[in-house]
């Protein structure tokens, strides 16, 4: 590895800022994974309604967590 | 009058011994240096009970072998069972681990404290542990103060190690110089007689210094120095191991009835192991001498062979004790009954909680979420709904239509009684517990009091809509009395659907689901869909009535809205990081505003196909028709 990698790395370890961004990155990819299953589900659930004020809610629910998704992106490119 | 007089007769035997013995005074100061590092180790240790701790803890304590480990595994790394059994109790009191699994880690504690012993007769007393205790400090104070709270607990962690090492020194290089001017061992008691006086000894040594660690130095430093018989040591040995439960006991004063039964097990099992350990001391010796020879132990290396018996006898209470802790849970749950908490007195608020931020905001959820039960049950019956009706699958609409007997319930009254008093009590609790938290974590706590406010301020709003919704339950307007009932299924939907929620406790992003929620709320608010103008217009309900509802319909909003809130708060999963993740990603009003647009939006577009497809299909229709009428023509 190179001195100035090294040098990076270490810092990365010893800075209380990027330790707290690291976390905020991690907790941010643990939610939008579980976001995704979510709307894997919902697209499944909605292919199978049948009744239209069902078809109505599961299509606002996947709305809303697709704009949920594209924010937390969002707050993950930013930390990056 | 007893009690004041300790401190000071204790501080005056001191100062005398410094003055006619400056061997005795280093001696103390190694003491005092040992504990103080004991105290920084532990402040270091606390700098990890951020979620990694509480992390670990869930993860391993799920069965008894697991607990067993982990007591083994986290004493031998902080080296205090002390500190160990204090956490336990904290966890276990705040009900985030049973009692099975609290006794298992308090019976690996027991065996995880005796490498203590291990290290200080084999590493301590053959090199010169002060050339380390050195660059410890150094290194730990430097990390001290970093602004990262992990580097800060390594420092701590590593100065406290520096002042354990340095500690060890001072009580060796004492006893060392000691044995120059006093015989000690002239006093040694041989015999049963001395077993028990000495076992005495070490279990008032231990009960004072409350470190059965400290006590085991002075007794391998002083074993070292040939200040004490092998004999004597071993009992001394005995009685620190009794003599360390005071901790657990102290520390169990404030909690509930949960650390209490942990601080019994964790008595009954030192104390059985010490009943073992004296009746058999001479077994268990040859034993010692056996196992000692057989890993090259020197026969007159009567510190190392104090650390084989030290783990040797912990190791036979745990094999005497394992197969009878399903009995000793019974049996403590038998003789320490959990009392009935009433509903507004706290169940998990107690100053054993308070002592780790972890356990503190545990407690403050979970005794939250007794608030919001009460509650439940009072907005429930304030709405004229039972609560096995809002939790069931069955269909809002057809229990609300069914219903036009209002629930009889004095708001006020049930308000005073079931929440007021709990309420207090959290917020009370919440402003003791911020002292030494990240700011993580004082956020997690304001959020939950944000969260008990709401529920008081949807109880209000209940309250306040409670007399006319009960009037017009039974009108025989139909409309008003649809319009009442539109504003129970929803409010009866919101309690449900927190209640799904509630019963995702693997899901992160369950609470996110209240964002669709807030979506229909504001396209259901019957003031502002027009529904109200439409009544009023044509005359279905008169202006007073009106009035009446346009108030409710904003009082039942702001139920709605207060609910949504707590529960974003008090059913959101994971640790602190995961929690603020989602909120963070929880869309504003703006977001949900433009959410409702492009919904609206895809409306119109969907209606507008479907009217070109109708208009298609009638030019298609319409062709049909006239093809056969062409002959007409």
């Amino acid at each position: 590895m190179k001195t100035s990698k090294l040098l990076k790395k270490t810092e990365d370890i010893l800075s209380a800022k990027k330790s707290r961004q690291r976390k905020e990155a991690e907790s941010l990819k643990e939610l939008l994974a579980a976001l995704k299953k979510k709307r894997r589900k919902l697209a499944d659930k909605l292919n199978d309604a049948k009744s239209g004020a069902e078809r109505e809610r599961l299509r606002k629910e996947l709305e809303v967590v697709r704009a949920q998704r594209h924010k937390g992106l969002k707050l993950l490119k930013g930390i990056k | 009058m007893l009690r004041k007089a300790i401190l000071p007769t204790i501080l005056l035997v001191l100062a005398y011994g410094f003055w006619i013995s400056p061997d005795f005074k280093e001696i103390s100061a190694g003491v005092a240096i040992f504990l103080f590092g004991m105290l920084a180790l532990e402040e270091g240790f606390k700098a990890f009970t951020g979620g990694l701790l509480e992390r670990l803890l869930r993860r391993t304590t799920s069965g008894l072998w697991k607990s067993l480990t982990f007591g083994i595994v986290s004493t031998t790394l902080m080296q205090s069972s002390s500190l160990v059994s204090v956490i336990t109790i904290s966890f276990l009191s705040a009900g985030l681990i049973g009692l099975a699994a609290g006794i298992g880690i308090i019976f690996g504690a027991n065996l995880g404290t005796t490498t203590g012993a291990w290290l200080i007769a084999g590493f301590g007393l053959k090199v010169k542990i002060s050339a380390y205790a050195m660059p410890m400090l150094v290194f730990g104070i430097v990390l001290v103060f970093q602004k990262s709270r992990s580097l800060k607990g390594v420092g701590y962690i590593l100065t406290g190690l520096g002042f354990l090492f340095l500690g060890i020194h001072h009580m060796k290089e004492g006893f060392e110089a000691f044995r120059d001017t006093i015989d000690l061992t002239a006093f040694a008691v041989s015999g049963y007689a001395g077993l028990f006086l000495f076992t005495l000894l070490g279990m008032a040594a231990t009960v004072i210094m409350q470190s059965s660690h400290a006590t085991l130095v002075i007794i391998i430093t002083a074993l070292s120095a040939g200040q004490v018989t092998y004999e004597n040591a071993l009992a001394l040995a005995i009685g620190a191991n009794i003599g360390t439960t005071i901790t657990a006991i102290l520390g169990s004063m404030s909690s509930n009835v949960q650390g209490k039964r942990l601080a019994a097990a964790h008595l009954i099992f030192n104390s059985v192991t010490a009943i073992i350990a004296i009746a058999f001391i001479y077994q268990i010796g040859q034993a010692v001498n056996a196992i000692s020879a057989w890993v090259g132990i020197a026969p007159d290396d009567y510190t190392m062979k104090l650390a084989v018996f030290h783990s040797l006898f912990n190791t036979i209470g745990i094999v005497a004790m394992l197969p009878f802790i399903q009995h000793l849970v019974r049996f403590l749950e038998k003789a320490m009954p959990e009392k009935a908490v009433a509903a507004a007195v706290p169940k998990y608020l107690n100053d054993a909680n308070i002592e780790l931020p972890d356990t503190a905001i545990e407690a403050v959820r979970k005794e939250t979420l007794r608030l919001y039960e009460n509650a439940f049950a009072i907005i429930a019956h304030g709405l004229s709904l039972h609560r096995h009706d809002i939790l069931s699958d069955a269909d809002l609409s057809e229990v609300v239509a069914k219903t036009r007997r209002p629930i009889p319930i004095d708001l006020d009254a049930e308000y005073n009684a079931n929440v007021k008093g709990l309420y207090s009590d959290i917020v009370n609790f919440i402003s003791r517990a911020q002292v030494s938290m990240t700011e993580d974590q004082s956020n997690e706590l304001f959020a939950l009091r944000a969260a008990g406010r709401d529920i008081v301020e949807a109880i209000k709003d209940t309250k306040h809509m409670h007399k006319n919704l009960s009037q017009y339950l039974s009108s025989e307007n139909a409309d008003i009395r649809s319009e009442y009932n539109r504003i129970r299924v929803q409010l009866g939907e919101v309690l449900r659907r927190l209640g799904e929620a509630a019963e995702e406790p693997e899901d992160p992003s369950a609470v996110l689901s209240f964002d669709a929620l807030k979506i229909e709320l504001e396209e259901n608010d019957t003031t502002r869909n027009g529904m109200l103008e439409s009544l009023i217009r044509s005359n279905k309900i008169t202006p007073a009535m009106a009035t009446s509802l346009m108030n409710d319909a904003a009082y039942a909003y702001d139920v709605a809205k207060n609910l949504v809130q707590m529960g974003e708060v008090l059913f959101a999963v994971g640790d602190i990081g995961l929690k603020q993740a989602g909120r963070e990603v929880a869309l504003t009003e703006d977001e949900l505003s433009e959410v409702q647009a492009t919904l609206e939006e895809a409306r119109r577009r969907m209606a507008s196909t479907e009217r070109e497809i109708e208009e298609v299909q009638a030019t298609l229709e319409h062709r049909t028709v006239r093809a056969p009428g062409s002959e007409t023509r």
